[in-house]
């Protein structure tokens, strides 16, 4: 920690990652109130009307952390936001007040959302070339999803009706409970035994330590109609919502084929009305059947 | 028998489905042997490399120094990728499964049983498979057949099987329904080596089959080049050139890559090519007869176009002999006759860690067969990317946090080229000590020994280790006594004095002990380091601890960590390691190393057990040989200092 307590920040991560003046200076004052040095993100959140998000607990610790004012005492794996440092509440003051005023200064005040992006992506089918250059720019739908995924914050729903039990995709979905994001799958036939569904499923339980399984939640869409002999509904939609900020609608299944060799179309959306998307999961995946893991 | 499909993934028939293994066919309830693999051939790979590495797999065969694998080079391999795989009944004895009839049905050819329409002939009964074979560690693999019956007015046609103690196959035996005669049992004597008698498994047992073979990052040469690069001496010389910096300029104002600068000039393209000719010519009309028409001055005419083009702006020659001058490589200073294979390893490990750090630095577009390249993304430069740092504030302690356990530079790199290949297979044992390495039959019925590869794009973590760090622990270590030190705040003459003092050869089979001192310091230093971070690795990014392997790069040094995963679609683990968990995977992994569950006894022994630093052999790159924990935390009551810090960030 530094000893000059009118050093100038050289780093604004709280700038960057907070627009609520107030919320800023909230944060100072409750740091400040605390009567030990310890600080984690739990304790700071006891002096806010709204808790930090997991991205805001980050650029606050790393904010202080780079400008002198705290130093990692002791570590969490479930992450770099959940670690606890050691403050000097007079540099806290210091570097939260410059960057109350640099917020102030930009005259900026929270912001009610973005402007929607639309963006088409594609799997193109194996072997094909295309010829201009708008085909071979066009983003495919793995690397789409692979970007969401990782970028997850908070939550992440999911709708697949067919999975490969390929376990390299398995752990892959599998690390996002693991980290904390709260993830909601929807698929169907989950109770077929012989299905790629309930192996894929199973394979993912095993892989999420049991402190993290409650971040993992299955649900299944399929009814059979005994009478006709038939399907009577069942979910066919392939979605990705990642954070309620951004949503992938396509055609792809989350499987090799549809991944790497198919021809596959969707369209990623973000902006508020990503919050229409998952208010449809939500309800959908609500009406679904809760399945129990391991299967 | 009709001709019937099932499709499985090239991964899964690299693994379990190569020519002379054996199969279930669910379908039909009957076992296969694959026959014979379609294929088509493959050029785009780093032949010379691979061969080599083949080479070193095959000297820890029993049979290593008989044909094809001794002396084998790139001129003996053919490399093809599978697209379809025929298979045929096996083996060819059924019996029938009425308990109180047995009677046995045994053909030479599949297609003779197309005649019995699956029925017994004596009762009209099911005929079912004999689900034993016979495979002995020559890699032989027999069917059990009954003999003839020595009446010879009985031979094949009353045989029965004698099943009367179910569970012990041993006892099985075929008879004579005739007159009792015994017609042979469930071994006999190996009809390939007839050294001894090898006894049933059951078709469905792994000893029956073990596929030989391994992955590796194999970037792609530029086809149109390929085949003028000067390989050995000179394209090492080039990319060491590249490495040091020294072709900035001649990359950055001529715009050419690599491969451009390392092809031969057309004169000794011309030459190569009527000197093979001539070798050629030889082979067809004798060595005698081509003397003669060349003394007499007989002009044998080319077949081949000359090249039209030139070579314009710096040489191949002049980078070459400048390098020369720079670096003298260990294996040169000793007169090690094998310097050629230090060339070749010092290649493929810089050509991978360079295109893989810097890119293609060609242009793409305009380049046919590159899209394969991999497409590395720096930590630096993520750092400057505001929307990454937006949604991962933390990532600005990333470099500190690194820096703990001396790592000076990190990417990430997308659509890294593995070759997933496989070269043979073994029967009976998998110890390749105890076994002979068994070579595909060619496919074509050509003379060379085909092996089959799959290229998939897979994704890595780059970590390029503080060289300057590296130097000061080996000083404190006291293992540069006699070694002059470069200067550490010269970042070219650090690189330089890797090249010059890490013996690459002394790698080149991870089975054997490495001989100089520095080399093994520096490689247990890295390898320690490769393990412990591969460790946590898993935990962090989701993947399973199997699915990551190491690729250490002493010579650079760094350390490549990749999806070893033959899939051909990964959704992005190390990205997700790289991007959201340095902090908790360096910690994690500092925080592990620290001790052992077998602590005293691990830390006084060797510093390295299952238990810490161990991983399983298809994760690591050399059979957990050269690994030492104390080389990080330190020990040995202060003899060995600890290269990593222990105190938070």
């Amino acid at each position: 920690m530094t000893d000059d307590h009118d050093a100038i920040c050289t780093n604004f991560a709280v700038v960057r990652q907070f627009d609520d003046l107030d919320r800023v200076v909230a944060i100072r004052d409750t740091i400040s109130a605390l009567n030990h040095s310890d600080v984690t993100r739990a304790d700071v959140d006891r002096g806010l009307e709204t808790p930090l998000t997991t991205r805001e607990a980050a650029a606050l610790f790393t904010c202080l952390q780079k400008n002198g004012a705290a130093t990692q005492s002791a570590t969490d794996e479930r992450g770099f936001w959940a670690y606890t440092f050691e403050v000097d509440p007079l540099e806290v003051d210091r570097v939260l007040t410059q960057q109350a005023a640099v917020i102030a200064s930009d005259g900026r005040s929270p912001q009610t959302g973005k402007d929607e992006v639309v963006e088409f992506v594609a799997t193109l089918p194996g072997g094909f070339e295309p010829t201009s250059a708008r085909v071979r720019s066009i983003p495919d739908i793995a690397s789409t999803i692979r970007n969401q995924v990782f970028n997850a914050d908070s939550s992440v729903r999911i709708a697949n009706p067919y999975f490969d039990p390929s376990l390299e995709l398995v752990s892959d979905l599998a690390s996002l409970p693991r980290r904390g994001v709260e993830t909601q799958l929807l698929t169907r036939e989950t109770a077929d035994e012989e299905g790629d569904t309930r192996t894929t499923l199973n394979k993912m339980w095993d892989l999420i330590d049991e402190d993290n399984r409650d971040n993992f939640e299955v649900r299944d869409l399929y009814r059979w109609d005994e009478s006709q002999g038939s399907q009577a509904f069942a979910t066919h939609a392939k979605i990705v919502i990642v954070d309620c900020r951004v949503c992938y609608v396509g055609s792809a299944n989350l499987t090799d084929t549809s991944l790497s060799t198919n021809f596959e179309f969707g369209v990623v959306v973000e902006g508020d009305i990503v919050e229409d998307a998952a208010t449809v999961f939500d309800e959908v995946f609500e009406y679904s059947y809760p399945v129990d893991l391991p299967i | 028998m009709a001709d019937s499909e099932m499709k499985r993934g090239l991964a899964q028939v690299m693994y379990r489905f190569g020519p002379e293994s054996l199969f279930d066919y669910g379908r039909r309830g009957l076992s296969m042997k694959v026959s014979r693999w379609e294929t088509n051939k493959i050029s785009s790979l780093d032949a010379n490399y691979v061969a080599e590495q083949i080479a070193t797999h095959a000297s820890s065969f029993r049979n290593d120094d008989e044909d094809p694998w001794v002396d084998l080079t790139v001129d003996d391999v053919d490399f093809r990728r599978p697209n379809r795989v025929v298979g045929s009944l096996y083996p060819l004895t059924m019996y029938c499964q009425n308990r109180s009839c047995h009677r046995v049905v045994s053909k030479k050819e599949p297609s003779h049983f197309v005649y019995t329409n699956g029925e017994c002939p004596e009762c009209s009964d099911e005929l079912r498979q004999l689900a034993f074979v016979l495979v002995h560690d020559c890699g032989n693999m027999m069917s059990i057949n009954p003999q003839p019956c020595s009446n010879p007015d009985h031979g094949y046609d009353h045989i029965y099987l004698n099943k009367q103690n179910i569970n012990d196959p041993l006892s099985w035996h075929f008879y004579c329904g005739e007159c009792g005669d015994f017609c042979g049992n469930m071994s006999k004597r190996c009809t390939k080596c007839h050294k001894e008698r090898v006894y049933f498994r059951p078709i469905a047992s792994n000893s029956v089959y073990y596929s030989q073979g391994d992955v590796l990052v194999n970037l792609p040469i530029d086809q149109r080049y390929s085949d003028d690069i000067e390989y050995g001496e000179s394209w090492a010389r080039i990319l060491m050139a590249a490495h040091l910096g020294d072709l900035d300029d001649v990359v950055e104002e001529e715009g050419k890559t690599y491969e451009e600068l390392g092809r031969m000039t057309t004169d000794e393209r011309d030459a190569k090519r009527r000197e093979k000719q001539i070798e050629d010519l030889k082979e067809e009309v004798g060595a005698e007869q081509v003397e003669k028409m060349i003394e007499s001055g007989v002009d044998i005419e080319d077949v081949f176009d000359v090249a039209e083009d030139t070579i314009k702006g710096s040489t191949r020659e002049e980078v070459v002999e400048e390098n020369r001058e720079r670096v003298k490589l260990p294996s040169q200073r000793g007169g090690d006759s094998d310097v050629d294979q230090a060339y070749s390893t010092l290649s493929h490990e810089l050509f991978t860690y360079l295109r893989s750090t810097q890119g293609y630095e060609g242009n793409l577009d305009a380049t046919d067969g590159m899209e394969r390249q991999p497409t590395p993304l720096s930590l630096d430069g993520l750092l400057e990317q505001e929307d990454f740092l937006e949604s991962n504030p933390e990532a600005e302690v990333y470099p500190e946090k690194l820096q703990k356990v001396n790592i000076a530079s990190a990417w990430v790199v997308d659509n890294l080229p593995l070759l997933n290949y496989t070269f043979g297979f073994t029967r009976d044992r998998p110890e390749r000590s105890r076994t002979d390495l068994q070579p595909f039959p060619h496919p074509r019925g050509e003379d060379s020994t085909p092996v089959y590869v799959d290229q998939t794009p897979s994704e890595a973590i780059v970590l390029q280790v503080d060289r300057s760090a590296i130097i000061e622990w080996l000083d404190e270590k006291g293992a540069l006594r006699g070694v002059e030190r470069p200067d550490t705040d010269d970042e070219s003459d650090l690189k330089e004095w890797f090249l010059e003092n890490v013996d690459t050869n002394e790698l080149r089979d991870h089975y054997s002990p490495i001989e100089d001192d520095l080399t093994r310091e520096v490689y247990t230093l890295l390898h320690s380091m490769s393990h412990a971070l591969m460790r946590t690795a898993s935990g962090q990014c989701g993947l399973d601890s199997n699915s990551i392997s190491e690729y250490v790069m002493p010579s650079v040094p760094a350390i490549f960590l990749y999806a070893s995963s033959t899939e051909h679609f990964s959704l992005g683990g190390m990205h997700t390691l790289f991007k959201t968990r340095i902090h908790p995977w360096v910690d994690e992994t500092i925080a592990d190393v620290q001790q052992c569950v077998y602590d005293p006894v691990c830390e006084h022994e060797d510093g390295a057990c299952h238990a810490c630093l161990h991983m399983s052999e298809v994760a690591c790159e050399s059979a957990n040989g050269n690994l030492d924990r104390r080389y990080l935390v330190g020990g040995d009551r202060g003899r060995i200092p600890a290269f990593w810090e222990s105190g938070y960030v």
